[in-house]
């Protein structure tokens, strides 16, 4: 099991520098001086050089990608061309904001989706199946930018419930947390549901009704556990790309997180910004992969046996 | 044991969240002892250092921690600040005296010593540096007077003391800060009405009354100013609705109506020195051909943009600088929205079948115009393409001279040198710069060169007029509207400072509670 956690370690570092290289050609194939854009259409010519050749820019790609890995190996991640402030430092200061967002978010999407899901497909066909599921995809279809909308207006304006905007106490959780969880519910719901209806038809389970084990019994030992692996695949993706930042719930709501960093970081042409923020994305959505895939086998006995 | 496990893992991520939840900021509502004052912005602070930035997020919050040699009143006028007065002893000397009263924020006392240090690190910011082309050496005649020696070319000498990069800081806590490897950014000193109080990156940040300000005049009535940034425009105005939020700096168009409309808020408009405006390349085909750009000046119906673009809430104009500021004249010769016109003038530039070409606009906003342009175009028989870029498309293209039209926005500041130097000056010309219309005559340059060599207040003020004049009448540029600039307090709320360049003052907000 170590064996294979340090082997799919190891291959995060072939990814992470091929994922450098990527953006440093992207970003030197979009138009813009970022010289001309941190330092504003008034900088004098000398200026702009000085700061060119202060920040590498002058370099060749190769050189500058060669520079900027043997930095990264060293633990720096560079400075902002904007702000001058250490993109780690930066990052370390926003990452917590995200994290915590996509904690809340995808509890909340878990606590509802699988009893909801779980439920529909016991009770398939019925009215709490059929809302259960159009309440889902809703959840699915409705952007995210509108929802985060209403939810403003419904319970800051209207109701005075919640705080609009702004991070803090748990009261600034709630509305973010609902608008970024949503479709996350919706999409897991699904996933049970489906998961769900396969695995009540198993011969195994119907053994154990003929048995005589209560249904209560059967469903929560045998028929959600075989469900899990699904749920959790679904459930690490979502949690991944939320940890990524979720650029329109930060914005709407004024989360100080990763997201709009990398954003900002992006019209303005702040390469190191830029570069740092994706790194960190790489190596945060490929270790929730890894840590899916080692649940996988607590959840798993077999795929446990296929690690050895 | 398999209970114990889940209960563990229970608690396991309950900790988590609450211990998150706990680092996650400063509570608005709690830990105060009195009413701070919070102010919603667009974007976020980038630096706290004055000498560290150039733009008016950051400034709103350095211009009330550092204070200047010279402070700009709202009637435009230049008046003393840390200095207490000054005398052009001859054409290229300029002796300040400072005042002796006067603390930084760390209780050193300021001196000449300080300004000469301040001065030359603004002038070796890369943010900065043009500010202070005019100065050629600083000298220290004693502990409270400094002598400047500056080039014929210095009428911009006090807008640029008086500029928000031009704050004092203290030589000996920034050198031993830098000494130490840190930053003034992150332990901001200066001798403003307000000190640093905290700064959460992507946040907000807050500062407080000094209470060793030497100017009663201009020190903080309130308890405290906070910055929150808030990007999306609806959930600024929501947070002052909800009144999590004093004051909103940027108020969308599409809201003010709505604010208009709200008894629990203030809404303040005031003329500003904002223009939207387009500017041909009059250095290539087909807008080296005047005629074509009257043609295409004939085809703008100002009016239509400012209802589409600005909700009505928008002046037309037609000089190359915003209403409010200074150099703002009404130009002789202008040319109106008139299809007949232009028609005529497409026939006698030999071109009656009409042209193509191609607009780059800056944003979606301006697009909104830009295609109000293009319909009228296209009924005299002109193409009008639009290519939509951001900040950085519009730099490379047009401030390398590469496009056809370029199509933005400008705010000039109390210095009419820092509009049309850039704008007219034949060597920023495709060098990344705002020289848009590529205007290779010299009529222009050489009024711009006479305009700020000379200290004759009214004198500067016939020159810009004969650039405002000429501009219009050769279509060089096309100025489109000014918006009218538009702030939203509490209903509560008083004592806000309006300026039309934006940089507004923020020491006399007071709530009523």
């Amino acid at each position: 099991m170590y064996k294979y956690i340090i082997k799919r370690l190891l291959a995060l570092i072939p990814v992470v520098l091929g994922v450098i290289l990527l953006i440093f050609i992207i970003m030197s194939l979009t138009p813009g001086d970022p010289a001309r854009i941190v330092l504003g259409n008034m900088a004098s010519e000398e200026a702009i050089e000085e700061f060119r050749e202060a920040q590498g820019l002058n370099d060749p790609l190769l050189v500058r990608y060669s520079k900027y890995v043997l930095e990264m190996f060293k633990g720096s991640l560079g400075s902002s061309y904007r702000t001058g402030h250490s993109v780690l430092s930066e990052l370390l200061a926003r990452f917590p904001a995200t994290m915590q967002l996509a904690t809340a978010s995808i509890l909340f999407a878990l606590i509802f989706s699988v009893p909801i899901g779980a439920i529909s497909a016991l009770k398939q066909n019925s009215v709490f199946d059929n809302v259960g599921m159009i309440v889902s995809l809703i959840g699915i279809a409705m952007p995210a930018f509108w929802l985060a909308l209403l939810l403003i207006i419904t319970f800051s304006l209207n109701l005075r419930w919640f705080p609009s905007s702004g991070a803090g106490s748990w009261e600034y959780l709630v509305l973010p947390t609902i608008a970024n969880g949503v479709s996350c519910f919706a999409n897991i719901a699904r996933i049970t549901r489906s998961s769900m209806l396969e695995v009540i038809r198993q011969d195994y389970i119907r053994t154990a009704r003929a048995k005589g084990v209560s249904k209560r019994d059967v469903t929560i030992k045998h028929a959600i556990r075989n469900c899990w692996i699904p749920i959790i695949t679904i459930a690490g993706l979502q949690f991944g790309t939320m940890l990524g930042g979720t650029v329109i719930i930060e914005n709407v709501f004024g989360w100080p997180g990763v997201g709009d960093f990398l954003l900002k970081s992006i019209t303005s042409k702040d390469t190191p910004c830029v570069l740092g923020a994706i790194v960190l994305f790489t190596i945060v959505f490929s270790v929730v992969n890894l840590a899916v895939d080692i649940i996988y086998a607590y959840v798993d006995p077999r795929v446990k046996a296929q690690y050895k | 044991m398999r209970t114990m496990k889940k209960i563990g893992i229970f608690i396991l991520i309950t900790a988590m969240l609450m211990s998150m939840a706990a680092c996650g900021g400063a509570d608005p509502e709690g830990g105060e002892e009195g009413r701070v004052i919070v102010i919603a912005q667009s974007n976020d602070v980038s630096s706290l250092d004055p000498h560290g930035h150039n733009e008016l997020t950051s400034g709103n919050v350095t211009r009330m921690m550092y204070d200047g040699l010279v402070r700009l009143t709202a009637d435009n006028e230049y008046v003393p600040s840390l200095a207490s007065s000054w005398e052009y002893l001859d054409q290229n000397t300029v002796q300040i005296n400072l005042r002796d009263d006067v603390q930084f924020h760390d209780g050193s006392n300021f001196t000449a010593t300080d300004v000469k240090y301040s001065l030359e690190r603004e002038a070796q910011s890369s943010f900065s540096s043009h500010l202070l082309e005019m100065i050629t050496a600083i000298e220290i005649v004693d502990d409270y007077s400094v002598i400047l020696t500056v080039t014929d070319q210095s009428a911009a000498l006090m807008s640029s003391l008086a500029h928000q990069c031009s704050g004092i800081v203290p030589k000996e806590y920034t050198e031993n800060l830098e000494a130490e490897g840190k930053k003034l950014s992150d332990a901001p000193c200066g001798t403003g009405p307000y000190m640093y109080d905290y700064w959460t990156l992507g946040s907000e940040c807050q500062i407080v009354p000094f209470e060793g300000y030497y100017d009663d005049a201009y020190a903080a009535k309130n308890d405290g100013l906070r910055f929150r940034y808030i990007a999306e425009d609806n959930s600024r105005v929501v947070a002052l609705e909800t009144g999590e939020v004093d004051v909103i700096i940027h108020v969308p168009n599409s809201s003010i109506e709505s604010l208009l409309e709200n008894e629990d808020v203030n809404v303040i408009m005031y003329t500003s020195c904002d223009l939207n405006y387009m500017s041909p390349n009059c250095s290539k085909a087909p807008f080296d051909n005047e005629l074509l750009r009257r043609a295409v000046a004939h085809c703008i119906d100002r009016e239509a943009m400012i209802q589409v673009q600005a909700s009505g809430y928008a002046e037309a104009n037609y000089a190359p600088i915003g209403k409010a500021a200074i150099g703002y004249s009404d130009p002789t010769v202008i040319y109106e929205y008139d299809l007949e016109k232009a028609k005529e003038c497409l026939v006698g530039a030999g071109y009656p079948d009409g042209f193509e070409f191609t607009a780059s606009v800056w944003g979606d906003q301006n697009a909104k115009s830009a295609q109000i342009l293009q319909s009228a175009c296209k009924q005299v028989g002109i193409i009008m393409s639009i290519e939509i870029l951001d900040n950085a498309g519009m730099t490379s293209k047009c401030g390398g001279a590469l496009h056809d039209v370029g199509m933005d926005n400008w705010t000039a500041n109390s210095e009419p040198d820092n509009t049309y130097r850039p704008w007219f000056s034949r060597e920023l010309i495709g060098a990344g710069g705002y020289n848009w219309s590529c205007y290779t005559g010299d009529e222009i340059e050489t009024l711009v060169e006479a305009a700020v060599s000379t200290n004759d207040h009214n004198e500067r003020l016939a020159l810009y007029a004969q650039i405002n004049d000429f501009v219009s009448e050769h279509s060089v540029v096309w100025p489109l509207f000014s918006k009218e600039g538009v702030v939203a307090t509490g209903a509560n709320v008083d004592g806000f400072g309006v300026f039309a360049t934006g940089m507004h003052l923020f020491q006399n907000i007071e709530v009523n509670e």
